[in-house]
């Protein structure tokens, strides 16, 4: 027999001390796109994702940027729509597409031996669609019916109610969309879009996996010339509305539990405090021993889940916590919010729960960084402000030095009552 | 080709290591053979319940998820009609932290009024947030008491009645407990950068002096064939009405398994599958359909369920599917289109193969239902597929006396 084990005793382990990022590379297509290739992984897979400035701040009309790249692979020039889509499942390959702010992603995950035919038919995708007014017709109507359903959520009206707060009605960072938008885009609308937006100047690749050495060649091949002599339309800065509301109600009576939502702007990742308010973040909703989850689930069960993040735009930024509670619990789970904000700003956070926060988050660092697919996921991130990998090095030694007393001083600065705005969505 | 070493250990439980050097991570992912199923009647959802309150904290420690946030790792779990599946990822040289925390919370729960009376309320709080407070939420509700008449798939693994988890005492608690968590019906995988035998050095020391224990081997009935068409028609308030289809077919290790698959994957794998161009591109009558097969260790479910447009009736999308179902059923499949769901189906196998916790709880649903060896033989499974083999399992599967309807419509 073995010697005795102690079970209430922790078993020895060693904390993280040093962060590793796989390397990346850089290099130019003749065009001068810029591609950044993070090769690592031991499957012979790709994934390329196509970064073209054609967000919904460039397109500066509602669903116009989103419906325009969903719009592309239905139809180009050499292959129809079903074609296309027959192609591409053929190959076992998968494509898909993303609009956010600043940007369109277009993404290839494909098996390596496949790229030369599944970037063939993504180059005519990308250069030549025809955008078919029937393929129009399809997406609108089924986006049209999404909206609706997302509409009837009271998570979804609570999160658009407080973007719209900040950032008001016009600019595509409120989330504002009518259901009168839908009518309003036209072919020409998305013709025009595509020809000033789906451009060389100003796109960028990111690959990860395993592609092959010839990569470059491939992709020059395919994206190397200047079809297109456009530059990038311009950028579009939010006004942050300067008088919010610091209470605001979305009533919907067929419901059984309330949307949440409390929160205030913040700043984007430039900012010298961005690094210690992700930490503080992850002390009072973060994580799953969180504060709030600590406190609101795990203490007095008002909720299934309550969580805190950070979300940055190229622009700026907000913190909100977020939770769906029953109509009877909800005074008291906002007010346990507010009492949580309450104790980062009063009491020093004891050495014992900064050490747990800062090695979880050094393990969560690796878990994030943890192979070619993750690491570029993080990596695109960076892209919106052009800033490099040091930022992810920078957030490690920020980690490994912050204080108690720091992390006090932050939430005296950020964490005031009365800069929060509270959303309930529901009874 | 995935790597595989296994010991078993004298108190029943089951050990399967697959190293991959390719991350500094390792993931620790044990399975209970318990699930909805596995429940009685008249005490539902406490399979669900138990994935709750194992983190309330075990014998020796009182909390589950702090220390082992202390150590970098990160933590979850989930329920499904089969089984409970608790999974880890941390940084592999701190592996023994893992095996310590699972191992404690093997031997026996810290069973306190006061974890069950808060876990209770999350619950009930989980229910009304996944299933009433959604649109289309409660369909899992309405569909497994239409197609199963006598087997616990009936239920959803919240429950079949969230009274059956108000009143749950802490005696049911512990009986549930020392009836399906034992070494003799779990199974551990440990994936990652690590040596299998640290990790069979690390599975005697923490597990092995766990007792083996009686596990409930309750007779769960069989489903008797269905021999009449099924319907169940509602009014809720969503924004586009709903049609929800399901027809019997067999288990996961049923040999024709890997053949219904690819059917579901004809009919709605993928922008080219013949549901998506027919019905949603072609005859444009939904925003959103698909197909697809549950897993289920018994006899499971074949799935068809589609959203329709504003300017669809009821009657024609019902239609529209059937003639799909009825041109599957009537027409062999072409070698370009078998071979196309083939392709799909490897490049898949290929991208879950990247992932090493991904693949843990894969070796662990492979061991318990037969061997985890069976993972490398997947791919020459679905090879073997024949059209002629897709068309005899249509012919059986969409029989109208094998069909269960649910109408879901749109008040507005």
């Amino acid at each position: 027999m073995q010697n005795q084990l102690y079970r209430n005793t922790a078993p020895e382990f060693k904390t993280v001390s040093s962060f590793n990022l796989l390397p990346i590379q850089k290099f130019e297509l003749d065009n001068g796109i810029k591609v950044h290739l993070l090769e690592a992984g031991s499957q012979e897979v790709a994934k390329i994702d196509f970064l073209f400035p054609a967000g919904s701040i460039q397109a500066a009309k509602p669903l116009l940027a989103s419906i325009t790249s969903k719009a592309m692979i239905e139809g180009s020039e050499k292959y129809s729509a079903a074609e296309i889509a027959e192609k591409i499942d053929f190959y076992g390959a998968y494509l898909g597409q993303q609009t956010v702010f600043h940007q369109s992603v277009i993404t290839l995950v494909s098996l390596r031996h496949f790229l030369p035919e599944t970037l063939e038919i993504l180059e005519d995708i990308i250069k030549h669609p025809t955008f078919e007014q029937k393929e129009i017709d399809t997406i609108l109507g089924r986006r049209k019916q999404k909206f609706l359903i997302e509409s009837d959520k009271v998570k979804t009206l609570a999160t658009r109610a407080f973007t719209q707060n900040l950032y008001g009605k016009e600019h595509p960072y409120g989330n504002y969309v009518e259901l009168s938008d839908f009518e309003k885009i036209t072919r020409n609308d998305i013709v025009d879009f595509h020809k000033k937006a789906y451009i060389p100047a100003g796109t960028q690749i990111i690959i990860s996996g395993q592609p092959g050495n010839n990569i470059k060649d491939l992709l020059n091949k395919h994206f190397g010339q200047l079809w297109n002599s456009n530059t990038p339309l311009s950028d579009w800065k939010p006004e942050i509305n300067k008088e919010l509301n610091s209470e605001i109600f979305v009533p919907k009576t067929d419901t059984l539990q309330s949307a949440l939502k409390i929160g205030r702007p913040l700043f984007n990742k430039l900012h010298p405090d961005f690094h210690g308010m992700q930490i503080l973040n992850t002390i009072l909703g973060g994580y799953f021993g969180s504060r709030l989850m600590t406190n609101i689930r795990e203490e007095k069960g008002l909720t299934y889940g309550i969580s805190s993040f950070i979300m940055t735009y190229k622009h700026t930024g907000f913190i909100l916590v977020s939770t769906d509670v029953k109509a009877e619990n909800r005074e008291l789970a906002v007010k346990e919010v507010f009492n949580e904000l309450k104790r980062l700003r009063e009491e020093p956070i004891s050495e014992d729960e900064l050490t747990l926060v800062r090695n979880f988050l050094s393990g969560d660092m690796i878990r994030n960084f943890d192979g070619p697919f993750a690491t570029s996921d993080n990596y695109r991130g960076l892209i919106d402000l052009d800033i490099s990998t040091e930022y992810f090095h920078d957030f490690f030694k920020v980690l490994m030095n912050i204080t108690a007393k720091d992390l006090q001083d932050l939430a005296q600065k950020y964490l005031k009552e009365e800069d929060f705005i509270t959303v309930i969505a529901g009874k | 080709m995935i790597n595989i070493e296994k010991r078993t250990l004298s108190n029943g439980l089951r050990v399967v290591v697959h190293v991959d050097r390719s991350t500094p991570l390792a993931a620790i992912n044990i399975l209970y053979n318990v699930g909805a199923k596995n429940e009685h009647p008249d005490k539902t959802g406490f399979a669900h319940l138990f994935e709750h309150l194992m983190f309330g904290g075990s014998k020796n420690i009182p909390s589950y998820d702090a220390p082992l946030q202390r150590v970098g790792g990160d933590n979850n779990a989930w329920t499904n009609n089969d089984v409970t599946n608790y999974y880890l990822t941390l940084p592999a040289e701190n592996l023994e932290t893992g095996f310590w925390l699972e191992s404690d919370r093997m031997l026996e729960l810290d069973f306190s009024e006061k974890s069950l009376e808060v876990q209770r309320k999350v619950v009930i709080e989980e229910y009304k947030q996944r299933y009433l407070n959604q649109p289309y939420g409660d369909i899992p509700l309405l569909v497994g008491p239409m197609a199963y008449k006598v087997h616990p798939y009936q239920w959803p693994t919240i429950g079949k009645d969230i009274s059956h988890i108000e009143n749950a005492t802490l005696d049911d608690v512990k009986h549930f407990f020392f009836s399906h968590y034992a070494p003799n019906n779990a199974i551990m995988v440990v994936s990652g950068n690590v040596d299998p035998d640290n990790v069979f050095k690390l599975a005697d020391k923490w597990f092995g002096d766990i007792p083996n224990r009686n596990i409930d081997h309750k007779i769960i009935p069989v489903e008797p064939e269905q021999t009449e068409e099924r319907k169940v028609e509602v009014e809720r308030n969503v924004p586009a009405s709903l049609i929800h289809m399901v027809f019997h077919i067999g288990s996961r290790t049923d040999e024709n398994f890997y053949t219904t698959d690819l059917l579901s994957d004809v009919l709605s794998n993928g922008p080219s599958s013949r549901l998506t161009q027919s019905l949603i591109k072609d005859q444009q009558l939904f925003s959103d359909i698909n197909a697809y097969i549950s897993g289920d260790h018994h006899p499971g479910l074949f799935t068809v369920t589609g959203r329709l447009l504003p300017t669809t009736t009821m009657d024609q999308a019902e239609a529209a599917i059937h003639r799909e179902l009825n041109k599957i059923s009537s027409t062999k499949v072409s070698d370009y289109e078998l071979q196309k769901v083939k392709n799909k189906i490897e490049s898949t196998l290929v991208f879950s193969e990247i992932n090493f916790l991904n693949k843990a709880m894969n070796l662990a649903q492979f061991e318990l239902l037969g061997k985890a060896e069976n993972i490398n033989n997947e791919v020459e499974k679905y090879r073997s597929v024949t059209a002629d083999g897709l068309l005899e399992t249509a012919q059986k599967t969409f029989k109208v006396t094998n069909r269960s309807t649910l109408y879901y419509n749109s008040k507005g």
